[in-house]
């Protein structure tokens, strides 16, 4: 017996729900996902007294937001005078402590940590804040 | 009045879906951009880490201190009842011990230093800020 097979007319698929899904994975996507990337600050906190001796040690104290007393001078943290003690600290191999005080924000000790960084200073302390 | 609803010719409904193809491939692209350049971690209002230019990927620590905004200290995840010291003393750490603190941007510097007091007790010679990475 011959079985006589109709071919199927193609049936199209409509885009509609499919566009749907990809529209909620795209603001799933969209509202759920960061860029930022998180990342660290290596501190040292040695306690008073066991730093090496050989090494000059600067003491370094944020007093507000913008001035911070280095070695007993008050400057503006983001003048050039600054930057230069800084880089001649680095130079030096010279090591800083620093301590802010307990009214500056968590914030600002991190950028002047950043200066640091920046300035090249490798040997960095962080003390207990300091009220005066 | 008589409404008849009347189907729309394929051939219409196919050009309709042909219009649309354009739309849906840069939906496509942006969806893959989403997913391969972005990252789902997980969100606490209370805290936002400070912005550093430091470029060191965050590595895991055995003692993870995290400090919201309230003021509020978690160690491991788990609030804590008595100070953070003595907690830390429970915990019997070694000077290698990787300490990592997460910290809110706007506290004042002072919330650091129970931390700073209990790692120098402790002999810890390193403390890992964790901030969030600025251009």
């Amino acid at each position: 017996m011959l079985l006589e097979i109709t071919p199927r007319a193609s049936q199209s698929i409509s885009l509609t729900p499919l566009i749907d899904v990809v529209f909620i994975l795209l603001l799933f996507f969209m509202l759920s996902s960061t860029f930022s990337k998180t990342r660290q600050l290596e501190l040292e906190a040695t306690s008073p007294g066991t730093q090496n001796l050989m090494t000059e040690v600067n003491r370094l104290l944020l007093l507000t937001e913008n001035r911070a007393d280095l070695n007993g001078t008050i400057y503006t943290v983001d003048s050039t005078t600054f930057s230069q003690q800084l880089s001649a600290i680095a130079n030096a191999d010279g090591a800083v402590t620093l301590a802010a005080h307990p009214t500056v924000r968590v914030q600002q000790t991190i950028h002047i940590i950043d200066s640091l960084r920046a300035a090249g200073i490798v040997q960095l302390d962080l003390s207990p804040s300091v009220s005066e | 009045m008589k409404i008849v609803a009347t189907q729309q010719p394929v051939s219409q409904r196919s050009n309709l879906d042909n219009s649309m193809i354009p739309a849906i491939n840069i939906v496509f692209l942006l969806l893959i951009f989403f997913m391969l350049a972005g990252h789902i971690e997980t969100r606490d209002e209370q805290l936002h880490i400070p912005a550093s230019s430091s470029d060191t990927e965050l590595s895991p620590g055995e003692l993870e201190i995290k400090v919201s905004a309230s003021g509020d200290y978690r160690i491991n995840g788990q609030s804590i009842d008595k100070d953070l010291q003595s907690t830390m003393a429970e915990l019997r750490l070694s000077p290698q011990t990787v300490v990592i603190c997460h910290i809110h941007r706007d506290l004042p510097s002072s919330a650091l230093d129970p931390i700073i007091l209990a790692v120098q007790k402790h002999g810890i010679k390193a403390l890992q800020i964790a901030t969030e990475h600025t251009l």
